[in-house]
């Protein structure tokens, strides 16, 4: 029977979720150093339209965050299936090296996301084409801006933050902020007493597991 | 959205507030580990893998609005990519 994974944990504790996508039984078992959960999905067709996709990737969230309350999981990317319980350690074993590497790395620790919008750049017209050199100043401010909110989040969380990372993605900016657990409340306080930069609307959600720090720093997989 | 012991929220100047339904299927659509091997779902012919890799934050609900929209029936390729490129590897990704 296909299997959906959900994530892969540190071997201990392992976490009771009842329930998971399309109400099939959360299952987990140790192999490879590592503690993977999964289910049997009976039927892999209820997930082909975009409502039930919908649905499922909810559910799909709803057991990754049941585990991330007692655990920091790697979530697998939504929807991973695979042929059968029987195969999954023969499908783990060419990475398993990184896996264990990447818990180890994000081990008690969440993933908060900080995402920073400009006013101004979303008025930006694209379709006006601009000389090289407008182009270049534009790119110039905008590398600036984003260093200078990059400096003061940096500042005003100082120790609450094990790693930061961050990328650009539609004229928005993605910082992503690696927490340990303990420092949560700190981390949000910090944040909090940053006050406003001008121009600059910054939106912070979490606790997400740290899928952005799965790979290796420097390394896009 | 509430959880067993666990909320996630959002924080802007303005306020906290739930987290959004987008957000949510842009974590879970673009982010994790990629399992090469692993049985590809096909929405409207489109792997939902590429649909992942290639969606932005503002846009997975259109996406997925987009594709539901073009096809005039659901339809679903099980494709056992294991079978076409062996042996299984595994990605990590983001």
């Amino acid at each position: 029977m296909p299997v959906l994974l959900y994530c892969a944990t540190q071997p201990n504790p392992e976490v009771n979720v009842a329930t998971g996508v399309s109400d099939a039984a959360v299952r987990s078992r140790e192999m490879l150093g590592v503690r993977v959960y999964w289910s049997e999905i009976d039927d892999p067709q209820s997930l082909a339209d975009a409502e039930s996709l919908k649905k499922a990737a909810l559910e799909f969230h709803r057991v990754l965050r049941e585990i991330l309350a007692v655990t920091t999981p790697i979530p697998f990317r939504f929807p991973t299936l695979l042929e059968s319980a029987a195969v999954l350690e023969q499908h783990l074993t060419p990475e398993q090296e990184l896996y264990r590497d990447a818990l180890a790395r994000v081990d008690g620790a969440v993933q908060y996301e900080i995402i920073g919008t400009w006013a101004d750049e979303q008025q930006t017209d694209l379709a006006t084409p601009v000389s090289g050199r407008e182009y270049l100043k534009r790119r110039q401010e905008a590398l600036g801006r984003v260093a200078a909110v990059e400096g003061k989040l940096k500042t005003v969380t100082a120790d609450t933050v094990r790693e930061w990372r961050g990328r650009e993605q539609n004229k928005k900016h993605r910082w992503f902020a690696l927490v340990p657990r303990v420092e949560r409340e700190r981390f949000i306080a910090s944040l909090r007493t940053a006050g406003a930069s001008e121009g600059v609307r910054l939106r912070l959600s979490g606790p997400w597991p740290p899928s952005e720090f799965v790979a290796p720093r420097g390394s896009r997989g | 959205m509430s959880s067993n012991g666990e909320t996630i929220t959002t924080l802007s100047l303005e306020g906290e507030g739930e987290i959004s339904l987008l957000d949510i299927l842009d974590h879970v659509l673009n982010s994790g580990a990629v399992i090469h091997g692993s049985i590809v779902i096909s929405l409207a012919g489109v792997d939902l893998v590429y649909v992942g890799l290639n969606v932005i934050v503002t846009s997975v609900e259109t996406a997925l609005r987009n594709i539901h929209r073009e096809q005039e029936r659901p339809s679903l390729s099980l494709t056992s990519a294991a079978k076409a490129d062996p042996p299984p590897t595994s990605k990590l990704h983001r």
